[in-house]
């Protein structure tokens, strides 16, 4: 069975050192466990190879593989180019037109943005809100056989709901009636979006709501 | 220093900015949420702009570090996912695990893919240099590192690349193309 060179070193520490001059003078004995100084021994890489100019000489396989990444991001972007600039940021995160200016955003004390986000999706979440409300409001009629309201024009068949997306191409309804933020948004909006509308309206709605599709 | 209009600065570097995220992050989506997020942060921060660098370089610093930060969310996410499911039973999946990176084929085949293997430093410096071309000097004003220091990445990053490729080639050799195939009885 092969000894364990570290368990014996453990049992007998002294046994394994060399004598100090000390410990042979007898004058004195070295404390059995002094820490070792911390000396890292830090491995720099090697330095790249440059030339007298200072440019990096690179060898024929990597200026290769360089080449093959420039074509390759090349291909990507025309795959994936970046968005167009006619729908601005501003619009996209939902900021005000007067963010557009930096002086308006950059300005501004850092606190003060966790705030004014937060009154922002405040104020988008309560349209919203009010808008899913007339919107539920104008469809209940159009599923009740007993419709109290008889000169209101039919927005679809029974049991075919319309989306808000259809309904915004519609005739006039009572969707038309005292709304401040188009219906269309929602349907324009994808999965995600809508997703995070619905949080939204969960957490800041105060009444109990219902969304239907 | 008076301060630039967010739309102009958005129209002149959002592609540049736009094309890097999407080399580092692999994906559209991401690409489109981290540019627009270098921008907004660019709008928070744009009083610490005090022009002595360019202005496409301060944007990268701050892509840089929103993709670094992103990725070591998104680490972590990983990691405690992992550790949820140690602890279920090993069942065969017939889709994309949930810690699943969002990746598109093209990026995946290509070298960027390979370059996301590699240590971050080595990473930034290959996308800065062979994405976006920068100047040596410039990407020291980003990556905030001695010049030699850039090239030094730049070259180890090179060569972790051919390494990474390297093994990819003799797992390929290793894996059998029909591993569930018996062809002994055509011996």
């Amino acid at each position: 069975m092969p000894s364990d060179p570290k368990r014996k070193k453990q049992t007998s520490p002294n046994n394994a050192q060399t004598p100090t001059p000390s410990q042979v003078d007898g004058s004195a004995v070295a404390p059995a466990n002094v820490p070792q100084a911390f000396q890292p021994r830090l491995i720099h890489p090697d330095p790249a190879p440059v030339d007298l100019e200072g440019e990096l000489q690179l060898p024929d396989d990597f200026a290769a593989l360089a080449e093959q990444l420039q074509d390759d991001a090349a291909y990507l972007t025309n795959r994936y180019p970046a968005p167009l600039a006619d729908e601005p940021l501003c619009a996209t995160a939902g900021l005000p037109s007067s963010a557009r200016s930096l002086d308006a955003t950059a300005g501004s004390s850092s606190s003060a943005s966790p705030t004014r986000r937060f009154a922002l999706l405040t104020t988008a979440a309560a349209t919203m809100a009010a808008a899913l409300s007339i919107g539920l409001l104008a469809n209940r009629p159009a599923h009740d056989s007993q419709s109290s309201v008889p000169t209101q024009p039919t927005v679809g068949r029974a049991g075919d709901l319309p989306t808000a997306h259809t309904v915004a191409h519609q005739g006039p309804t009572l969707y038309d009636l005292d709304r401040s933020e188009p219906l269309l948004l929602l349907g324009d909006a994808t999965g995600p979006e809508r997703e995070g509308l619905l949080d939204l309206l969960q957490q800041t709605a105060s009444t109990e709501t219902g969304v239907s599709f | 220093m008076p301060q630039p209009d967010l739309e102009a600065v958005m129209a002149e570097h959002f592609p540049r900015i736009h094309r890097a995220a999407l080399v580092l992050s692999g994906n559209p989506w991401d690409a489109d949420d981290l540019a627009q997020e270098t921008f907004l942060t660019f709008a928070a921060h744009a009083d610490q702009f005090e022009g002595r660098s360019s202005l496409y370089t301060f944007l990268y610093g701050i892509l840089l570090n929103l993709d670094r930060r992103e990725r070591r969310r998104s680490g972590m996410r990983r990691r405690k996912l992992r550790i949820l499911w140690s602890s279920e039973p090993e069942t065969p999946r017939t889709s994309a695990a949930a810690d699943a990176r969002a990746e598109v084929t093209e990026w995946k085949n290509s070298l960027w893919a390979r370059v996301a293997k590699l240590p971050d430093g080595q990473r930034q410096a290959l996308v800065l240099r062979f994405s976006e071309g920068l100047r040596y000097e410039e990407i020291a004003e980003v990556l905030d590192c001695p010049l030699g220091t850039v090239k030094s990445r730049i070259f180890h990053g090179l060569a972790g690349l051919r390494r990474v490729l390297d093994q990819e080639g003799e797992d390929a050799c290793q894996t059998p193309a029909f591993p569930q195939e018996d062809i002994s009885h055509a011996v």
